[in-house]
């Protein structure tokens, strides 16, 4: 008992260390942004598993940005958002089945504030005191009844990576939390290393490119790209579903979108009792990568995140007129081929109906990730060609989008009408030079992915970094 | 007595030139914290503790952000990409270094913008949030209007108009627009002003419900901001006197965030309620030493005065007036408040109370309007002023207090008055 004593003592005197250190970053966000990374879709990817071909597996990460050693508020889901992957799947743009997450925190031993009192050898462990579970349900739309199906009460999630004392075998931990429902549906959420890969701090600098430094209007010289979300761990809702529960007889395309929702919470409560129960409130969702980022203006944000997929035609002036295009002309006009900056229908077709042939869904614009599941994986886990369909590869982006896509490539080119031979060939899309080799030159993630779900590297440990 | 509407700093953290009030009165006698109970309370967030622990780091490098922009805006003086950015950053310098002249530039910068360009958003959107920091709550809400009718869709300004119609005494107009900004985007933000509204309302448990969901939805990165939330419910827990809830919060908000001003002065408080004076005049002294405010030295006076110790306490209470700045410079009634509740220099309390309340109407104002009136023997303007205070339904305990002694003076007055004697006497008694 004594020794235990000490060891919280120890843990807190840490811990009294390290929120000391850790003081200063709540000061450097941004005061005019309300944020709030726990209802903040970072990510989405959607692709038939390689290793269980029969099987769509549907990743949505949440949580930005997480640093590893981020003790003593270790980062979790919240219990008070709804997290939601909606599928529609007969091309209207509505959602048709609709899987719900809610996450539960209990509080093992009142008395600490601490994330654990000791070694967490097991997902039941008593010394770790803040586990978190979570309950899924399934919301069949339109031809269903409506009703939440619940898949699974009480499931288990791993803790964090938090360091060699604490969370001595990790892997074991997480491979734990991995759980497999009732007709085939697997499940995962935790954390995980985030495997999006991009040169923010270059693109956030003027839109600058570090292998085509020499040719921004602001020239510098050529160096290789760095990825920013290296050594950054994400928090991951995965789930692997058989391809034959979600898609409709005829329509082998489905398409996909994540969401997080919060309470609106009114000053008077309806009834005079308990609030918290008033309707959820979309505040964020993500289908195709870096619309919100790339394509989407400041000021309009908040209502694109509440407004439905469905309803995206309000949108389309963004991607037929698109300011990232604008911007390439701008800074590597020099450079480049001109691009087109209005009449983009092209985007406005990929990003917001599909890909003719490939993955179109219908006339209906909305942001889904559309995936055609009729088209079966070209590679294992991690190897298939990382500048996806741009590069023939049809079961990468934008045919969904698989975990080593390189979606900011992709999409650079894109919009700068490079959309290389094989489209060009395919389809008659442009083929500017040198546009069709633009990129940010971060090409892969840091961390090999696994060969089976939930796919996404372990988080990056505490205590191993810096 | 919480200083619950420091939520709403917190939530809208840009519209608060943290400091300890005292500190920042000193630097900049038209400056205290937004909130008045947070005046009369302890410090606001993002507190001297923090700002001592930052400006090392994050204050040098809005020094140096500000450099830049300047720069950028020395060759295009209406450039709103870097204007805004800048007044931004000035805003955030004023906060980590409780230092307000930054502030009173931005508004400057913003201004010159505006001036080029009437309806550049951006500027709009950051000037609301600096006439807020700065108490000019009716320029705050016309520029926070005038930015929403550019941008309906935008839920931050909704959010400045509410704060500012609060601290007006506007408030149906002020809950209709935290209820509009709640169906747009409900956040942490959000929550922390319904906590508060339903305080107002006298509704103390769905005011916990709501400030605990608001700490449930502050990322763990923030530990301030947990923490700010954890203090809020000890205060909540504090004023429905389950003192155990109250000091787990208080705490917890110190686990997040060691030393936070507003975990000290709170367990202190609990200290005090359960009758640890010794113990709880540790806390204030210690707490005093980093962020000096006038409600601190109130309390560490009356501490004093309590043990009967008269020459220590009237120190502590000419400190708490010291640190307030000078009359006329007073936008909030604490100070009056401060005054009439200790007897002192009740013509000035008056005067105070009177000229605060000549600006806005809400229901701390009118109580230290009603007070003040009551020990100078004004019942009868006391009695008006006190029904005011009332008027939300709020059951802040002070009011509630204020209000009865009033009343009481009343019935006596007209008691007296039919038996032909002065019963006035009764508001010469001291608290």
């Amino acid at each position: 008992m004594k020794k235990r004593l000490l060891f919280v003592a120890a843990a807190a005197a840490l811990a009294a260390l390290m929120v000391t250190r850790g003081r200063a970053s709540s000061h450097r966000e941004a005061p005019l942004i309300s944020q709030d990374p726990m209802a903040d879709n970072t990510d989405l990817y959607a692709f038939r598993s390689p290793d269980r071909p029969d099987t769509v597996t549907i990743v949505a990460n949440y949580i930005p940005l997480e640093p590893p050693a981020s003790g003593p508020n270790f980062p979790a889901f919240d219990d008070t958002v709804l997290y939601e992957i909606h599928i529609d799947n007969d091309g209207d743009s509505k959602e048709d089945l609709t899987y719900q997450f809610r996450f539960h925190t209990e509080t093992r031993d009142p008395d600490t504030f601490l994330y654990n009192t000791g070694p967490i050898a097991s997902l039941t462990d008593p010394s770790w005191n803040r586990p978190q579970t979570y309950t899924v349900k399934l919301v069949r739309h339109g031809g269903g009844d409506g009703r939440a199906e619940v898949l699974g009460r009480d499931l288990p999630t791993p803790p964090d990576n938090i360091g060699p004392r604490s969370t001595p075998d990790y892997d074991a931990l997480a491979a734990g939390a991995v759980t497999t429902l009732a007709g085939g549906v697997t499940v995962f959420a935790g954390q995980r290393d985030d495997p999006f890969f991009v040169d923010l701090g270059s693109i956030f600098d003027l839109a600058g490119l570090r292998p085509f430094n020499p040719l921004h209007a602001i020239p510098l010289p050529a160096e290789p790209g760095r990825d920013a979300v290296a050594r950054y761990n994400t928090h991951t809702i995965a789930i692997q579903i058989p391809i034959a529960q979600i898609v409709r007889a005829g329509h082998p395309t489905i398409g996909v979108y994540a969401s997080a929702s919060r309470r609106e919470v009114r000053i008077l409560r309806p009834d005079g009792t308990t609030g918290g129960e008033g309707r959820f409130v979309e505040v964020s969702r993500l289908g195709e990568p870096l619309i919100n980022e790339a394509v989407i203006p400041l000021g309009r944000k908040d209502f694109w995140n509440r407004s439905e997929p469905e309803d995206d035609a309000q949108f389309a002036s963004f991607y037929t007129s698109p300011e990232v295009s604008r911007l390439e002309n701008l800074l590597y006009g020099s450079a480049l081929a001109k691009i087109d900056v209005v009449n983009r229908t092209d985007l406005a077709a990929i990003l917001l109906t599909g890909v003719p042939g490939l993955n179109f869904t219908g006339p209906r614009q909305a942001d889904l990730l559309r995936l055609n599941t009729s088209i079966a994986p070209s590679a294992a886990v991690g190897a298939g060609n990382r500048l996806g369909v741009l590069a023939g590869d049809l079961a990468g982006f934008p045919n969904g989008r698989r975990l080593e896509d390189d979606v900011v490539d992709i999409e650079l080119r894109a919009f700068a009408q490079g959309y290389g031979a094989f489209l060009h060939t395919l389809l008659g899309l442009p083929d500017k030079s040198p546009n069709n080799l633009l990129g940010d030159g971060v090409d892969a993630n840091d961390k090999p992915l696994l060969a089976h779900f939930p796919y996404l590297a372990s988080p990056h440990q505490g205590y191993d970094v810096p | 007595m919480a200083a619950t509407y420091s939520s709403l700093t917190q939530a809208l953290p840009v519209i608060l030139i943290a400091a300890a009030a005292g500190a920042a009165a000193a630097l900049a006698p038209h400056l205290v914290p937004h909130d008045r109970r947070a005046a009369a309370e302890t410090t606001s967030v993002g507190s001297s503790g923090a700002g001592r622990a930052s400006s090392a780091t994050t204050a040098d490098g809005l020094r140096r952000r500000i450099g830049e922009l300047d720069a950028r805006l020395r060759d295009h003086p209406a450039d709103a990409a870097a204007a805004v950015p800048l007044a931004d950053a000035l805003l955030r310098l004023s906060r980590a270094t409780t230092d307000s002249r930054p502030v009173g530039r931005a508004e400057t910068i913003l201004k010159g913008v505006l001036e080029a360009e009437p309806a550049q958003y951006d500027a709009l959107r950051v000037l609301g949030a600096i006439y807020l920091s700065e108490h000019r709550f009716r320029d705050a809400l016309d520029a926070a209007r005038r930015a929403r009718d550019l941008r309906p869709s935008d839920a931050w300004n909704y959010g400045v108009m509410g704060d500012a119609l609060v601290e007006l005494g506007d408030y149906d107009k002020a809950f209709d627009a935290f209820d509009t900004m709640a169906a747009m985007r409900p956040s942490a933000t959000v929550y922390a002003r319904v906590a508060y509204a339903r305080e107002l309302r006298g509704d103390l448990a769905g005011a916990l419900d709501a400030m605990r969901i608001a700490g449930e939805s502050t990322p763990a990165q923030d530990a301030e901001a947990r923490a700010w939330y954890a203090a809020q419910l000890g205060e909540l827990y504090l004023r429905t006197g389950r003192l155990d809830d109250a000091a787990r919060e208080y705490r917890r908000s110190a686990f997040f965030y060691p030393e936070y001003p507003h975990a000290i002065v709170g367990l202190g408080k609990v200290k005090a309620a359960r009758g640890d004076r010794d113990g709880a005049l540790a806390l204030f002294l210690d707490q005093l030493s980093r962020t000096p405010t006038l409600d601190l030295a109130a309390r560490i006076g009356d501490l004093h005065r309590a043990r009967g110790d008269a020459p220590a306490a009237e120190r502590y209470y000419q400190l708490a007036e010291d640190l307030a700045g000078p009359a006329a410079a007073q936008t909030e009634a604490n100070l009056a408040l401060f005054l009439a509740e200790r007897g002192r220099k009740l013509p000035v309390a008056v005067a105070i109370a009177e000229a605060v309340a000549a600006k806005r109407a809400d229901i701390f104002t009118e109580d230290a309007l009603a007070w003040a009136y009551y020990k100078a023997g004004r019942i009868t303007e006391a009695a008006a002023a006190s029904q005011r205070a009332l008027r939300t339904g709020t059951r802040d305990e002070r009011i509630l207090a204020h209000a009865a002694q009033i009343a009481a003076a009343m019935q006596g007055r007209k008691a007296g008055r039919q038996e032909g004697s002065n019963s006035g006497q009764e508001g010469r008694k001291s608290e």
